[in-house]
């Protein structure tokens, strides 16, 4: 069979078009792909101090009263019923704290509409947890500790002066925590395995 | 109108600070305008509760206001509920505010965040949040401590009070108004709508800043002062008390607060502007330049920097060599960077802060045209936005003294990616049918930069969640993980300012 070219003799196909079949690949979100050097600035100790803050910022929504559940409201009593998997794994999870805790449901503040009908005022003894303590989980906290004093003999030579000398300053808060606001914001420059080869300067927003 | 990518970014900031549903209810209003309670639960098909929870959730944190609107003819009116674009895209930028109160008013940093965690608070909130907070062995603050640093941020205008909850807004009524102009674009009005409901919604100034009064609360003092007054004076004396204490109490338990973004972003503006000229400024202005901005006052409005000259004076002389310039060197100095004496006050000099961000905006692009297309394609572009008109093919030759081939490549290229459009032009004078090609720049060239802008903003956030959740499966490789994750952050943070910048700040 005459190839027009491109084919390899394939054979008789009837609309004698085409030779490269379509084939279905899954879909990759983020595939990998070698990036090119990063050679802009590194971050300056406002700037770490910047991400520290947008972690936290992102934790205390993630895990506040606003963050809505789109779950259904809780099943009625069924104890008859065998305890499933995931009833366990979602008592484990902490608690949310009620909407009305925190907002000042009045007409006053929020539209007639919305507020009709809500609880006004709940006890007002009832003490409000304001930010997600740090006490929660106590023994991760350890087992992180360890890790970064292993990682941080290493990374305290390479990440230098500038940030010894403002160590004070930057950090806000001494108490320790296992989420990610609280670990030490290094850059892993100089070993950065996204950098395979060298390559040609791919555009970016200055 | 928002774009595409615009109304993407805004959902997935939603949708990772307060979860899916109440995303779902933002993206539906940004898509469709403002709506009513009905129609949102019908178009999402949602339960009424979900929808009102949503809803309270994005008002207490100001990416929603509510007004009153009629509804069909008669008395009937409705509640709509329109999304505010801005104020969610402002949610990526807290930690930014944060730096700008540390740099300020440090002791008040703790205050200002437990506004921006929770959108809105009442000043009794604020006080129970800070006491809950202090660790334990620490002093806590006094409640006058506390009032005193937060009318500091009340006094500079970090903090406003809350805007009304529903105001009654008729669109007709302005519509009527233009309705003259008979080509009157459908996007213009609409933007001004949302603009018009936000003005509707607000406070005048004095109420906005009003701060907390300080009220003595000793009571037997009061008595003192009085004994010697006459008796109808002593009775209204109490009476102004009690009003006085009644004011008090109502801005400290009823009032709810908020951060005050407009004043956070003019502040980031002054920041960029000053950083973006420096490179240029000539040896031995530097220090003029500082001091004119850190000599700022309480501004009138947000496109300008005002600054008395003896606050300039008196900062120029704490810098290094600065005790050595005169005040006439000083004056001329600021008149060629732009600064001007005020109209108004002759010991004033301004500085108009538009003109800085334009030209930083042209910059911006034509960086983005030489990065992706070459130095040819950043003349010829540079040259069709300086001119403005419609420029023949060989005009651009012949100016740019290119290359006849290189431009022919380089406009195609910019045509294909939508920078500038065509149109070709047929002139049948003399013999032959001459058809020549004239080029501008497409108006919507920064709308779409714009949006641009906004999908590498959504992909960055993409990729940043991604991280998280493979942080949260666990993996060997936490630690470079994690410096991935930091890395895009710090990206995110400083592509942000490009989305400022775009803006117009």
């Amino acid at each position: 069979m005459a190839s027009r070219g491109r084919g390899r003799g394939r054979g008789k196909w009837p609309g004698g078009g085409y030779d490269h079949p379509a084939r279905h690949t899954p879909h990759e979100d983020f595939p990998e792909i070698a990036l090119p050097e990063m050679t802009c600035a590194r971050a300056t100790v406002e700037e770490k101090a910047m991400i520290v803050a947008t972690l936290k910022f992102e934790d205390f929504w993630r895990n506040s009263c606003y963050h809505l559940e789109e779950d259904a409201p809780k099943k009625k009593n069924d104890d008859k019923e065998i305890e499933r998997y995931s009833d366990r794994k979602r008592k484990t999870q902490s608690k949310r704290e009620a909407l009305s805790s925190y907002l000042k449901l009045t007409p006053a503040n929020f539209p007639a509409e919305l507020v009709q009908g809500s609880k006004r005022g709940q006890a007002s003894n009832k003490k409000l947890r304001w930010d997600r303590g740090s006490d929660d989980q106590p023994f991760e906290v350890f087992e992180k500790l360890e890790e970064k004093h292993k990682e941080g003999d290493k990374k305290t030579e390479k990440d230098g002066d500038d940030e010894d000398e403002h160590e004070e300053e930057e950090v806000e808060e001494a108490e320790s925590s296992d989420d990610d606001y609280n670990q030490n914001i290094e850059f892993d420059d100089d070993d950065d395995d996204w950098n395979q080869e060298e390559e040609a300067h791919e555009d970016y927003y200055d | 109108m928002v774009s595409q990518h615009g109304i993407l970014l805004a959902v997935s900031i939603i949708s990772d600070h307060f979860g899916p549903l109440v995303s779902k209810v933002c993206g539906c209003l940004l898509r469709h305008g403002a709506l009513p309670l009905q129609e949102i639960v019908r178009r999402l098909e949602l339960s009424p509760g979900q929808v009102k929870n949503s809803l309270l959730v994005l008002i207490q944190h100001n990416c929603v206001q509510a007004f009153n609107s009629p509804r069909g003819s008669g008395d009937k009116t409705a509640t709509h509920y329109l999304a505010n674009f801005d104020n969610i895209l402002h949610r990526q930028r807290f930690s930014k505010f944060l730096s700008v109160i540390r740099a300020d008013i440090p002791e008040s940093e703790a205050l200002l965040e437990g506004l921006l965690q929770n959108g809105r608070l009442t000043f009794d909130q604020l006080v129970e949040r800070t006491i809950s907070k202090v660790p334990e062995g620490s002093i806590t603050p006094s409640r006058e401590e506390i009032r005193m640093n937060f009318n500091k941020l009340v006094f500079a205008h970090y903090v406003e009070r809350c805007p009304k909850p529903e105001p009654f807004f008729d669109p007709l009524v302005d519509e009527q108004s233009t309705s003259t102009r008979k080509r009157a674009k459908t996007v213009e009005i609409a933007l001004s709508i949302d603009k018009k409901v936000v003005n509707t919604a607000s406070l005048s100034d004095a109420e906005r800043f009003s701060e907390i009064p300080y009220i003595m609360e000793d009571a037997s003092n009061a008595n003192d002062s009085t004994h010697s007054s006459i008796a109808g004076t002593k009775r209204k004396h109490n009476a102004l008390e009690v009003d006085a204490e009644l004011n008090s109490t109502i801005a400290e338990n009823e009032v709810l607060w908020r951060a005050n973004f407009e004043k956070f972003i003019f502040c980031l503006k002054k920041k960029f502007c000053a950083d973006r000229k420096k490179p240029k400024l000539k040896v031995g202005t530097h220090p003029i330049w500082e001091a004119f901005f850190e000599a700022s006052l309480i501004e009138r409005d947000n496109n300008s920097v005002t600054s008395p000259i003896n606050g300039i004076l008196e900062r120029v002389g704490q810098k290094e060599g600065g005790t050595l310039m005169t005040l006439d060197h000083i004056t001329r100095v600021l008149e060629e960077l732009n600064c001007n004496p005020s109209s108004e006050d002759p010991d004033s000099f301004i500085l108009d802060l538009s003109r800085i961000v334009e030209a930083s905006q042209n910059e911006e692009i034509e960086s983005l045209v030489k990065k992706k297309y070459g130095h040819a394609a950043f003349t010829i572009f540079r040259l069709l936005v300086r001119d403005g008109c419609p420029m023949e093919t060989d005009k651009i030759i012949d100016t740019t003294i290119l290359d006849k081939q290189i431009v022919y490549g380089t406009l195609y290229k910019l045509l294909k990616d939508d920078y500038i459009e065509t149109e070709r032009i047929l002139s049948g004078t003399g013999t032959g049918n001459l058809q020549f090609f004239v080029w501008r720049v497409k108006n919507t060239f920064r709308e779409q930069f714009i949006d641009n802008l906004y999908h590498a903003a959504l992909n960055l956030r993409q990729m940043v969640n991604y991280i998280a959740d493979l942080l949260l499966e666990g993996s060997k490789d936490d630690t470079k993980l994690r410096n991935r994750k930091n890395i895009l952050i710090l990206a995110l943070t400083r592509h942000d300012d490009s989305l400022m910048l775009f803006n117009g700040f």
